[in-house]
């Protein structure tokens, strides 16, 4: 006899196989590759991995390895390395997900950091750490914007992301009721959470589809304290949930997920934002932030806390001041619903509209994934190391498309879809 | 007063009360560091360097790793990297995984070591191992994991070799290993009794484990000084199921753990070490010997006897494991020739434990071993810097693999042979026979 949590567990690793991955025989698989400044697979979630590997033997897979993190030892490094040191970079994590991606192998991230561990360390250690894992990751980023092979992003607790998700609950039922969380919004608790997936697929295929046939030229977000439109590139392309790798597999790349994105035209945001839910990035917090933009660039930034690092963030680069996606998300979105901030980009950016500051996805073009450098750039796409979202959307908003004639017609209203498919 | 001094004195109160555990184990950490790698500043360290048995360092060890992670920064290390590895992933592999797929190795692991001593970094190799993970397995899909593993490894050893990098190997026990080694224990004290035993082999718990470890190597090195100015040709032994004569390759050097690496680092390759080495002449064995403990290579070989002509097993035998046993054999040419021969007296402190440990770093350390394959080019004059054709020519045997078997006992008679022909008592009755 399995208990429920055990039972959970094996349908979330079976969505995550036969969804999210859709592990193909004779694949290898890389658990944990590097994202940002999470280095792998925690520790702590063996539970997980040892069931995530055995469903993807199954399912065929040649080998499986993991890539795992121990973070007690980032603080360790940054409390007793000798100055001077803080450029070192574990080249290798990145060069063996390269390789997994040219041999059109899997990975699967899980991006899992708890946002207190680096607290009262010394911040500038702590950005060199993350401009250094931002620079060593871009080769990695550069297959991955490409979709060259099957790749996911899921989550699962960790201790101390726990205690900040849920500081209300008792200490010892944090991590259950975070499972808990997780399974809901992740739609394990259905009978049969693989068809729920596929349904749900769908339905966001359907609206991507739509708005795809549109070809709207910008998208004007309008609530209390937002006025903003935003050009959208010639041949853009909408994308939602499943994608398919240059090597021909359909792949869900975000559990969860709800939004439906595409590329912004990188010179062709006006007005200003204000941001609903606050931003969280590799141990910075901002709160209560407005951006405001012109000719596409960020001209204003203030913030109630954390301005300084949000300024930091924009200079990383050229592109960092720029947009590189456009997301839209219901307001009803389970997460959304959920009412919880969790400090986390892959959750919380499902709870909401969002843009992304940074980095653009080649996939967003028509044809993207064959597009150069210069031709991405001539289109309009944004480069830049950073890839941030920042949540605007509300139960408030409206969403308008504007056609090449300047007609406006109605995307969302009140925060929900305003067109049926 | 008030506040502040009694926050001091709790302060004081917990470091007291820091356990003795707690204390051995970051003595341990140190020693690790300071003796087993010597860590010099601005050198990288690895942590967890694959092996055939491990892919890297068990999780469970975390807390281990993170002591040994903070002294080599202290020690002025760059940046500390470890491989991790979860022996349950391991056997999820063996339980689901397609048959044929077993030649599939993450050559990423392979080459982070290549690299380490490339630059003449550091790693540390961790032999903490459930001997019962993969029992009742396939043991061609085992050994077909473990071959593709020496192949990969290659280049990586090739360089420890030739002096690149400094390496040294600890152990630490595990849970499902310590079921294993002591089963009359309540099972709630086998951790503790176990790491009480390691604390206790690797003289952790001297007041200064460091210079406790100065003056054990340096008797380790008094020996093999002895034996190195004898020059015997051969080695005779004898005990029950053994008569077996070892001839020795001119220039050959007995050596202890102690390795003094290309670029002038000296450190200790084993944690605990017990053993004084060198390396036999390939193509001169003859006779029969006898192994007197099991050896968990994933698959247990126990029961093991070989027959030897001109250097080379033509004879094999084994009550369990043989069929891995005659794989191993035919591995490649070498793979049935002896590349290391070891002294331990019976008397050593991890053999006088009397405790079966199932683990080749600990159980090679109570006993006399030999290893088939791969020889030692540290072992020979100037061999470090032997091309590989003038290695095998001065009678070093060249392999994939090199694994030690042991084959001391209490009953175990060791002679040298002079180049007169005459012998020389070394061993008698599993105990050094000449004072050095």
């Amino acid at each position: 006899m399995s208990t429920e949590f055990e039972q959970n567990l094996e349908k979330f690793a079976e969505v995550i196989i036969k969804v999210g991955l859709n592990l193909q025989p004779g694949q290898r698989l890389l658990i944990g590759p590097p994202i940002f400044a999470v280095n792998g697979v925690s520790l702590e979630l063996a539970p997980l991995v040892r069931v995530i590997a055995k469903k993807a033997y199954q399912a065929g897979a040649k080998l499986v390895d993991v890539n795992w993190n121990d973070d007690i030892l980032q603080l360790i490094r940054i409390q007793n390395a000798p100055d001077g040191t803080f450029e070192e970079y574990p080249k290798w994590k990145v060069n063996t997900a390269v390789k997994f991606a040219e041999t059109g192998d899997a990975m699967l991230v899980i991006y899992a950091d708890n946002p207190n561990l680096l607290m009262n360390q010394d911040p500038e250690k702590i950005t060199t750490l993350q401009q250094m894992a931002f620079q060593n990751i871009e080769p990695l980023m550069n297959y991955v914007v490409k979709n060259t092979t099957n790749w996911t992003i899921i989550t699962a607790p960790i201790d101390g992301w726990v205690d900040k998700v849920f500081p209300e609950q008792l200490q010892k039922d944090r991590k259950f009721k975070f499972w808990d969380t997780l399974f809901e919004i992740c739609r394990i608790k259905n009978e049969d959470p693989v068809s729920a997936w596929k349904k749900h697929v769908n339905q966001l295929t359907s609206r991507k589809n739509y708005l795809n046939r549109k070809q709207y030229n910008a998208l004007k977000f309008e609530a209390s304290g937002t006025d903003l439109k935003i050009g959208l590139p010639k041949d853009h392309l909408w994308q939602a949930a499943s994608m398919k790798s240059q090597n021909g597999i359909n792949f869900v790349a975000n559990i969860p997920t709800e939004e439906i994105f595409t590329i912004p035209h990188k010179d062709k945001t006006e007005g200003f934002l204000k941001c609903t839910k606050p931003l969280y990035f590799s141990g910075g917090l901002v709160e209560d932030y407005q951006l405001k933009f012109s000719n596409g660039k960020i001209i204003e930034v203030s913030a109630k806390k954390g301005e300084d690092f949000l300024k930091k963030l924009i200079q990383t680069d050229e592109g960092a001041s720029y947009l590189g996606e456009i997301a839209l998300v219901p307001h009803k979105s389970p997460i959304s619903q959920s009412g919880l901030l969790f400090y986390n980009i892959l959750i919380d950016e499902n709870a909401s509209n969002h843009i992304a500051l940074g980095r653009g996805y080649k996939f967003n073009f028509k044809d993207g994934e064959t597009l150069t450098d210069e031709e991405f750039t001539a289109l309009g796409g944004n480069y830049s190391l950073i890839h941030i979202d920042c949540m605007f959307g509300s139960g408030e908003m409206d969403v308008d498309g504007i056609t090449k004639d300047g007609e406006v017609e109605p995307i969302i209203r009140d925060g929900e879809w305003a067109f049926t498919v | 007063m008030g506040v502040h001094s009694i926050i001091l004195s709790i302060n004081q109160v917990e470091s007291l009360m820091k356990s003795e555990f707690e204390k051995n184990l970051e003595k341990y950490a140190k020693l690790i560091v300071k003796v087993g790698l010597n860590i010099q500043p601005g050198q990288r360290l690895l942590i967890g360097s694959p092996r055939r048995d491990a892919n890297g360092v068990p999780i469970e060890l975390a807390p281990l790793v993170r002591l040994i992670t903070k002294n080599a920064y202290q020690a002025g290390a760059k940046f500390v990297e470890v491989l991790w590895e979860d022996d349950q992933v391991r056997l999820i592999r063996y339980q689901y995984a397609p048959r044929d797929s077993f030649e599939e190795y993450p050559t990423w692991r392979t080459d982070a070591k290549f690299e380490i001593s490339k630059n003449n970094d550091a790693m540390l190799s961790v032999a903490a191992v459930n001997p019962d993970l993969l029992t009742g397995k396939d043991s061609d899909l085992i050994f077909t994991a473990h071959k593709s593993f020496y192949n990969h490894n290659k280049p990586a050893a090739d360089l420890l070799r030739r002096g690149m990098g400094t390496w040294s190997i600890f152990t630490a026990p595990i849970k499902a290993w310590a079921d294993k080694v002591f089963p009359d224990i309540s099972s709630t004290e086998r951790m503790t009794k176990f790491w009480d035993v390691i604390f206790d082999i690797c003289r952790v718990k001297e007041e200064d484990p460091i210079t406790a470890w100065e003056n054990h190597i340096n008797q380790l090195v008094i020996r093999s000084d002895f034996l190195n100015k004898k020059k015997y040709i051969a080695l005779k032994y004898n005990a029950p199921g053994t008569d077996l004569t070892i001839g020795l390759p001119k220039g050959h050097i007995w050596k202890c753990a102690n390795r003094t690496t290309k670029s002038g680092i000296t450190q200790i390759v084993n944690l605990p070490t017990e053993e004084i080495y060198t390396t036999p002449h390939k193509d001169k064995v003859d006779g029969v010997i006898s192994f007197t403990k099991p050896l968990p290579l994933e698959v247990l070989i126990d029961g093991l006897k070989l027959e030897f002509s001109k250097g080379k097993v033509i004879e094999a035998s084994a009550k369990k494991g043989e069929k891995y046993l005659n794989k191993l054999l035919k591995t490649d040419e070498g793979a049935s020739r002896l590349g290391e021969v070891a002294l331990v007296p019976n008397s050593s402190p991890i053999s006088q434990l009397g405790i079966l440990f199932y683990n080749g770093l600990i159980d090679e350390n109570a006993s006399c071993h030999i290893a088939l394959g791969n020889g030692i080019k540290g072992c020979l004059k100037n061999g470090l810097d032997m091309s590989k054709e003038e290695f095998a020519a001065a009678g070093g045997n060249q392999c994939l693999f090199h694994i030690d078997f042991m084959v001391g006992s209490e009953k175990m008679n060791i002679d040298g042979i002079k180049q007169d022909g005459a012998a020389e008592p070394i061993m008698r009755k599993g105990e050094w026979a000449f004072e050095a």
